[in-house]
Parts: C-alpha cells; sequence; structure tokens
C-alpha cells in the first residue's frame, strides 16, 4: 500500500532524523519526502508519502508516539502507477482522512 | 549560576540522590559543580557500567535512572545501556558532554554525533544548543522518561553551555500534554462478554503490569476471575510464586503446562506484554483458539503482531478494576493445576551440582525475597524458572536486548537504590567478564552485594543451541581456559569461595549470604547441561522439546 502522511512537528535537532528513522526500522519505504521548517511558530512541516506491505496503523501509532509530534493525518493514496514493490495494482485512487 | 549548576539543582529537584558516571574533557563543567553537591556520584569503571547501574538502580526503585559521561567515547559507551532501558522500558535520563557548540560539526576531539547514535535507542534525545533551552529541555527529559511507557532520554550538552551563564528568568514553556488513549466504557463491555463467554481463559501476563503501577488490581483480577496466568520473563513475580493460578512462565524456556495452556486456551487476556518472539514462538502458531484482548499503556504494542478482538489501550490499572468480575471455571483451573503439577519445572535427574539445584536451593534460602540481577544465558533461563521472585521489581533481568554483562552493574545499582535489601548478581562465566571490572565498584563503595557465578566453563546458551540446532558443531563457545573467579575477585578485596561437592551446596550458600559486605561464591557445573524446555527458534510453542529425548 502507498499512503501519505501530514505531520506537524516541533522542529528540534534531529527531530525529523528520527521521524525517518522510525519509518525505514518499522518497514515502510519512501516514495516522496516534503519538509518546510516553519522557523517562526518553530514547526516542522512534514509530507511523506510511504509504500509497505505493513498496514498502514503500524507507523502511525509509532509515529504518533514519538516526543515533539504536534499533529498526525494520514491519508490514502496512490496515485502513482509506478510502485517501488512489484505487486498486483489495487482499485485505490482516492485520498482520504483515516 | 551557569549551565552545570543549575543541572545540579535540577538534578536535586528531581530527587536524584545518586549518579552513576565516568568523567571526562567535555563533561568537566558538571564534574566542576557536582563537587558542592550533596548528590553522591558513584564512578563506574566503564560507561557501560555506568549506565547499567543508573539502569539497575531504574529497574528496582521504580525512580529515574541518572547517568553520566564524556563527550565521544564516554557517549558511544553508554549506547548499550540506553539499548536495554528502551527496550524494557526503564525510565533513565543519560546526560553526556559534547564539545563546545561552535566546534560541533569540525570531527573536533572526541566530537561524536551521540544524538544522532542515540535516536534508535531512546525515547527522545535532545541537545540543548543555547543556555536559555536548558531548563526546558531537562524538564522534558525528566517527564518524558516517565510519562506513559517509559524509557531512557539523553541530553546531549556541549561544554560551553555547561559553562555559560544561565539568564536570570529562564521560564520553560513545557510541550503541550499529550492526551493518553482510554478504553471507551463500550470496549470494556465487549471486553467482559468475552470473557463471559469463554471456557479456557489465560491471563499473559507482562512487564507493563509492574511499569502501570498495576501489580494490587492485578492480583484482584486474578482473585476475583479466577483466571489461571501464564508470565512473560518481565512478569514474573506479579504473583506470587505459590499463588494457586500462576503457572509460571511461558515461551522458549517455559514450562511444558504453561505453553499448552496457552496453545489450549479459548480467551488470551495479555495484560502489559508486547507479543516478543522468544514467548510466542512462531506467531501464527501462537495460541491458535483464542480470541484476544489486550490492555497495554502504548496503543502501539496493541495489533503490533497479533491481532486482538478487543484493544483495552490506556491505564491498566483502570481497565483491570473495570474487569474484575466473578467467572465459574473451576473445571479449567483443575486442569491447568493439574497440569503444572505434572509438567512445571522439573529439577533434572543429573548427578553433580546443577544450575536449577543451586537455584532452587537459593530461592528456598532466601524465601524469594532477594534481589536478583542476572546476566544473560543459561543462568538466566535457570533463573526464571526455579526462583520463586515475590515481586517482579526483585527480578533484574535484561530482557529485550538480552545484553551479556547487565547483571553486575545492574546489581550495584539495585544496591545503592536499596541498601537494605539482599542483592545478588547471578552471572555466567561468558557474562560476568564482559563487566567484571565494576568489582573495583564494588570493592570501593562495599556494596554488600552478593555474586554468584554459575561457571560451566562454556557460552553455554549459545552452546545448547549448535547442540540442538546445528547439529552439535561447536564454534566458538570454549571458556575452559576461564581466570580463577576467586583469585580475581580477591584481587579487588572481595572474599570468595569455591562449591564443587554437592552436599556442600547449602552451606556454600549460607557462607556467601552470611558474609558481611561483598562476596562471591564460584560454582563449577558441567559444560553438558541444557535448560529444558526448549522451543527451537521459530518453531511454533507446541513443538516444545523436554529435553528427555534431545
Ligand atoms: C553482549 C552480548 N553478546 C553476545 C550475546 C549472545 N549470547 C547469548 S547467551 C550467550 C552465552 C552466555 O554465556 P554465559 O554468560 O557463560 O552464560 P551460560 O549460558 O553459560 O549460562 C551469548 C554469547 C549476548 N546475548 N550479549
Ligand atoms: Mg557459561
Amino acid at each position: 500500500m502507498i499512503f501519505s502522511l501530514h505531520i506537524q512537528a516541533r522542529s528540534h535537532p534531529a527531530m525529523l532524523e528520527k521521524i525517518l528513522q522510525t519509518t525505514r526500522v518499522r518497514g515502510f519505504a519512501i516514495r516522496s519526502l516534503e519538509v518546510k521548517n516553519d522557523a517562526a511558530e518553530q514547526l516542522l512541516k512534514v509530507h511523506l508519502t510511504v509504500e509497505s506491505e505493513r498496514p498502514q496503523e503500524r507507523l502511525v501509532t509509532q509515529l504518533n508516539k514519538l516526543g515533539g509530534i504536534r499533529e498526525l493525518t494520514a491519508l490514502h493514496a496512490v496515485a502513482d502507477p509506478v510502485p517501488l514493490i512489484e505487486r498486483p495494482p489495487r482499485n485505490v485512487s482516492l485520498m482520504y482522512p483515516v | 549560576m551557569n549551565g552545570a549548576e543549575y543541572i545540579v539543582r535540577k538534578l536535586m529537584s528531581e530527587g536524584v540522590d545518586t549518579l552513576f558516571g565516568y568523567p571526562g574533557g567535555c563533561i568537566m563543567p558538571l564534574y566542576d559543580a557536582l563537587l558542592e553537591s550533596p548528590i553522591r556520584h558513584i564512578l563506574c569503571r566503564h560507561e557501560q557500567g555506568s549506565a547499567f547501574a543508573a539502569n539497575g538502580y531504574a529497574r528496582s526503585s521504580g525512580r529515574t535512572g541518572v547517568c553520566l559521561a564524556t563527550s565521544g567515547p564516554g557517549a558511544t559507551n553508554l549506547i548499550t545501556g540506553l539499548a536495554d532501558a528502551y527496550m524494557d522500558s526503564v525510565p533513565m535520563v543519560a546526560i553526556t558532554g559534547q564539545v563546545p557548540t561552535p566546534l560541533i560539526g569540525s570531527d573536533a576531539f572526541q566530537e561524536i554525533d551521540v544524538l544522532g547514535m542515540s535516536l534508535p535507542v531512546t525515547k527522545q534525545s535532545f541537545l540543548v544548543e543555547q543556555i536559555e533551552q536548558l531548563p526546558e529541555i531537562l524538564d522534558q527529559a525528566f517527564h518524558v522518561a516517565r510519562e506513559g511507557r517509559p524509557g531512557p532520554v539523553l541530553v546531549d550538552l556541549p561544554k560551553d553551555i555547561q559553562l555559560a551563564t544561565l539568564p536570570a528568568r529562564t521560564l520553560p514553556q513545557p510541550d503541550p500534554a499529550r492526551t493518553r488513549p482510554q478504553a471507551t466504557q463500550e470496549q470494556l463491555r465487549q471486553a467482559i462478554e468475552l470473557i463471559k463467554a469463554s471456557c479456557r481463559p489465560i491471563i499473559f501476563g507482562g512487564g507493563g503490569i509492574l511499569l502501570g503501577d498495576a501489580i494490587v488490581p492485578f492480583r484482584h483480577f486474578v482473585d476475583t476471575t479466577g483466571i489461571p496466568a501464564v508470565f512473560s520473563l518481565k512478569g514474573l513475580g506479579t504473583l506470587p510464586g505459590d499463588h494457586p493460578r500462576n503457572m509460571g512462565m511461558l515461551g522458549m524456556h517455559g514450562s511444558v503446562a504453561a505453553n499448552q495452556a496457552v496453545q489450549e486456551a479459548d480467551l488470551l487476556i495479555a495484560v502489559g506484554v508486547r507479543f516478543d518472539d522468544r514467548v510466542t514462538g512462531k506467531l501464527s502458531r501462537f495460541a491458535p483458539h483464542a480470541r484476544v484482548i489486550h490492555l497495554d499503556i502504548d496503543p502501539a504494542e496493541i495489533g503490533k503482531l497479533r491481532q486482538a478482538s478487543c484493544a483495552l489501550a490506556g491505564d491498566i490499572r483502570q481497565n483491570l478494576k473495570a474487569l474484575a468480575i466473578h467467572l465459574e471455571v473451576s473445571d479449567w483451573q483443575a486442569a491447568c493445576r493439574e497440569r503444572l503439577a505434572r509438567d512445571g519445572f522439573a529439577l533434572p535427574r543429573q548427578d553433580g551440582i546443577t544450575g536449577p539445584h543451586l537455584l532452587r536451593q537459593l530461592s528456598a534460602m532466601t524465601r524469594g525475597q532477594a534481589i536478583i540481577s542476572c546476566d544473560v544465558g543459561q543462568h538466566q533461563m535457570w533463573v526464571a524458572q526455579h526462583y520463586a521472585f515475590d515481586h517482579p521489581r526483585k527480578h533484574l533481568t535484561s530482557g529485550g536486548l538480552g545484553a551479556m554483562g547487565f547483571g553486575l552493574p545492574a546489581a550495584i545499582g539495585a544496591q545503592l537504590a536499596n541498601p537494605d535489601t539482599l542483592v545478588i548478581n547471578v552471572a555466567g562465566d561468558g557474562s560476568f567478564m564482559m563487566n567484571m571490572q565494576e568489582l573495583a565498584t564494588i570493592g570501593r563503595y562495599r556494596l554488600p552485594t552478593k555474586i554468584l557465578i554459575l561457571d560451566n566453563q562454556a557460552l553455554g546458551m549459545v552452546r545448547q543451541q549448535q547442540a540442538v540446532c546445528y547439529q552439535g558443531r561447536y564454534s566458538e563457545i570454549d571458556l575452559s581456559d576461564n581466570p580463577d573467579f576467586c583469585t580475581l575477585a580477591q584481587a579487588f578485596g572481595i572474599p570468595a569461595r569455591s562449591l564443587t561437592d554437592p552436599d556442600d551446596m547449602a552451606y556454600a550458600i549460607n557462607k556467601l549470604l552470611e558474609t558481611p559486605g561483598p562476596a562471591l561464591l564460584h560454582v563449577a557445573i558441567a559444560t553438558e547441561h541444557n535448560v529444558w524446555p526448549m522451543v527451537k527458534p521459530g518453531e511454533a510453542n507446541d513443538q516444545i522439546m523436554t529435553g528427555a529425548n534431545p
């Protein structure tokens, strides 16, 4: 499955690394990553699209408990025609909050 | 007031009475400030020793353990101790010195990115970049270590920050409080329905019960429902050893009785556990007939490995209270009791001194009330099988990480946290040598800690797996050239003796316990003895080998 996450996190040193390390170690491959550091609000705004055979919940619950995470929204995605991992296509074509 | 002085004040206000550490260049301002403080600093002889000692202090007291190290090698030496605390959810704060902020990123002498290195083994890691941040970061560090599911936190502290003057009014701005999940009334009602409908329910208890301060409600839940209970390594002692519903440890080296009861159960009430593979064996065949009610403070654990029919995230205490209903399961209770009598942990019939005999004897002579700090290997499993703990706080064992070398320094921490309690390090000959420099710490502070070395002249647990899984092709497990452990202890001023005659077992244990101050008992046991029963890694728990036909 491919899905996206919108994350707002406190812009501590290594906050972004912790998000990426958690994503990797829990078995989710990163498809795309966009980050903005909002200096005024001291917030990192991360938009992450990942792919895995593992349920989305496994990543969401792990990210949710990291110190410094302020907001996390998970979106099913999947407009990408070329998956990183070869497998039969699935009929998910919308983004919707879960 | 400079940063270092502020840290000392903060430690005192957090009630920290003992620190474990080792000085060096980049942490020198903090060591200087400690000179004026009433906080006791214990100089361990390796930073891994400091981290494990702080860990043992925390495990045995429930308070936050604090360790200090310098930058570079000091900081990297802490990592194993932090990893252990991370995997077993132990509240710790590690403070490391760092090169001055202008030098960060210049490959300065003893500069290592410990912030980055520590990320996978801490709940949270902080780098203090400006003196103004110090109060807030320290507040958070202690809060994060303790709150919810506890764990280790690292604070990396550049030398210039330790020396900088704290502005007069620096008010901490804490992170907004996190909302904790709480089971709904509907979920609790569903759980009660599942419990009422089951004929063969089993409770599976783990370390989360102690961490959630839920021993009393857990015991009440067991007594009210009458449901038999099995435990993971870290749950041992949650019920007293002689409690009629206590089925003991399950999993790889659990009893046949406990494993079979789980395999037959139609309901598994999992309390503060994370379905570790040492417990479940082949996951797809674990408790195949059971629906699962899972209680845990950490929502990420629920459904991580085993789907729950009913997920009760949140405070275990409250949820257990809500589930304590009267049940009629007397046939199942009787079947479990009968099975335990038949297939519980038995003493081996081998001649000579064996680990199981020795630990049963130790358990009886200390009435299960000593704090036992184990190392990792066969001896650790014999402790789990044969020492009847009366409380889980008394069992210090590296469960998730399985780190050899844990036992001796953790015993030091436990002794300092519990000066009037009997603390015994049960060590293997291999594990002991991973942190034996801490004999110097015991010697220096004259800690009354007892050391019991089960010397099988081998890396026994590896040898056992090579016997069972690699057709007896023994590779690098021989320790027959061990040093003389008694002479070694004596070199540190610690009285020591050896036990060789099985008839002297009670006498030798008594001597160990009666000796004032520290003491070591070295026990030679046969290399060939294995831990039974055993489930081979990756196999299902019903394929358990009893050792009758190994
Ligand atoms: C730091 C570390 N290195 C390696 C291992 C792998 N290991 C697990 S048990 C064991 C043997 C332990 O030997 P010993 O302490 O003598 O205990 P025994 O099994 O003989 O009772 C080894 C090498 C480990 N758990 N930890
Ligand atoms: Mg050994």
